[in-house]
């Protein structure tokens, strides 16, 4: 079971790394709280394993691992009890060119504005909103929530409102 | 910009780059669920052993009374064991029942936040009537055995040669009294500071997801 689970985790590790940042990212911002819960989200990633029977798919399963991670998460009290010895999360920009620069400068201050705008609604709005950035269609989000459709719906329609108003000036479909 | 549009710069942050060496990941994972796991398993010795150890021991001390002949000091400190038992096994039960109960990390998020809940629920039940099944059985055995040493002293002794053993019984009596009613504020201190808020946190998360007609 180690070297299957070994393997998988590597294999989901590399495949998913960016989501699971995404997710880690939306709920906290200080970067030692991030590096905290990326860490918490990867020990029940890693716990997880043993219990993934295929049923369900692997993205839907790992967004069940790092939301319900996230949304229990506590911030450790003491950064000495560090758990990992190594500084695990090292996060580096792909170094763009000069055309797309300007472009991606600005994408960048979209998304931190997007962020901060996601950290202040509630946990399951933002959780919703998560899923629909990241392309999840509802079947999907009502899978990974275990909520209905139609929930998802009515709930994705008033979180997209909510954070229209936090982003009043940058969205305008609302 | 639109919704869809904000869509497609969510998805653009690929661009940014996790560089992460995934065996030196993978090793720290492993060490830190080692960690975790013994961190738990010592946790259990400490609360579950030491009140089985301090049974045997209780049980050795029955015994040995009994083959002094002084059988009035038995009873009590078998009542205390017995008692001291008692607790023991309840605390393994439930450590045993509630770890099945655990919530999954891969289920959706409506059950784990149900089963954190429940696990919650659980944790203010017991806190909340630790007076019950843990101070209660062990506080009143360890007053009835107190209380008999100081009986049979003055039996065997008279009242005013046993008056120095009778103090240092009350001091005896009096600190465990403090002791037992610091541990009942230290537990319902926890409840209200840190269980109840949790709770609170999440029936809200579970009512922000389960009413679609209510606001949060």
């Amino acid at each position: 079971m180690t070297d299957k689970q070994e393997k998988l985790f590597k294999a989901w590790f590399g495949r998913y790394k960016n989501l699971i940042f995404r997710v880690v990212n939306t709920y906290a911002a200080a970067p030692e709280d991030q590096d905290d819960l990326f860490q918490e989200v990867l020990l029940q990633l890693w716990s997880s394993i043993p219990n993934f029977k295929g049923e369900a798919k692997e993205t839907t399963w790992i967004y069940r691992v790092a939301l319900n991670t996230a949304l229990v998460w506590k911030r450790t009290q003491n950064r000495k009890g560090k758990r990992f010895r190594t500084e695990i999360l090292d996060i580096q920009e792909i170094v763009h060119t000069k055309d797309n620069c300007n472009e991606l400068s600005k994408n960048k201050d979209v998304l931190e504005q997007v962020y901060n705008s996601i950290r202040q609604l509630h946990k399951s709005d933002s959780s919703i909103v998560l899923l629909f950035l990241d392309g999840l269609n509802y079947d999907e989000m009502a899978d990974v929530l275990g909520i209905s459709k139609s929930n998802v719906g009515v709930r994705l329609n008033r979180a997209k409102k909510k954070l229209a108003q936090l982003l009043k000036g940058l969205i305008d479909d609302f | 910009m639109t919704f869809d549009e904000l869509q497609k710069t969510w998805q653009s942050q690929s661009n940014f780059k996790l560089k992460i060496d995934s065996d030196i990941l993978l090793r720290e994972v492993k060490r830190n669920k080692r960690n975790f796991e013994s961190a738990i398993f010592w946790r259990d010795v400490r609360e579950i052993g030491a009140g089985f150890v301090a049974s045997v021991f209780l049980f050795a001390g029955c015994v040995f009374f009994w083959l002094l002949g002084l059988k009035n000091f038995v009873w009590p400190l078998l009542l205390l064991t017995v008692l001291g038992t008692g607790v023991g096994s309840f605390i393994l039960v439930d450590r045993i029942v509630q770890k099945r109960k655990c919530p999954e990390h891969g289920g959706t998020l409506m059950g784990y936040i149900e089963s954190s809940l429940t696990q919650v629920v659980h944790q203010i039940w017991l806190l909340k009537n630790i007076l019950w099944w843990y101070l209660l059985p062990l506080g009143g055995g360890l007053l009835i055995w107190f209380s008999s040493c100081g009986l049979m002293v003055i039996m065997i002794k008279g009242m005013k040669a046993s008056l120095g053993y009778l103090f240092f019984i009350l001091a005896c009596i009096i600190g465990t009294i403090l002791l037992y009613c610091g541990i009942y504020w230290l537990n319902q201190r926890a409840v209200r500071k840190e269980l109840l808020p949790r709770k609170k946190e999440l029936e809200n998360l579970q009512h922000s997801l389960e009413n679609s007609g209510l606001q949060v």
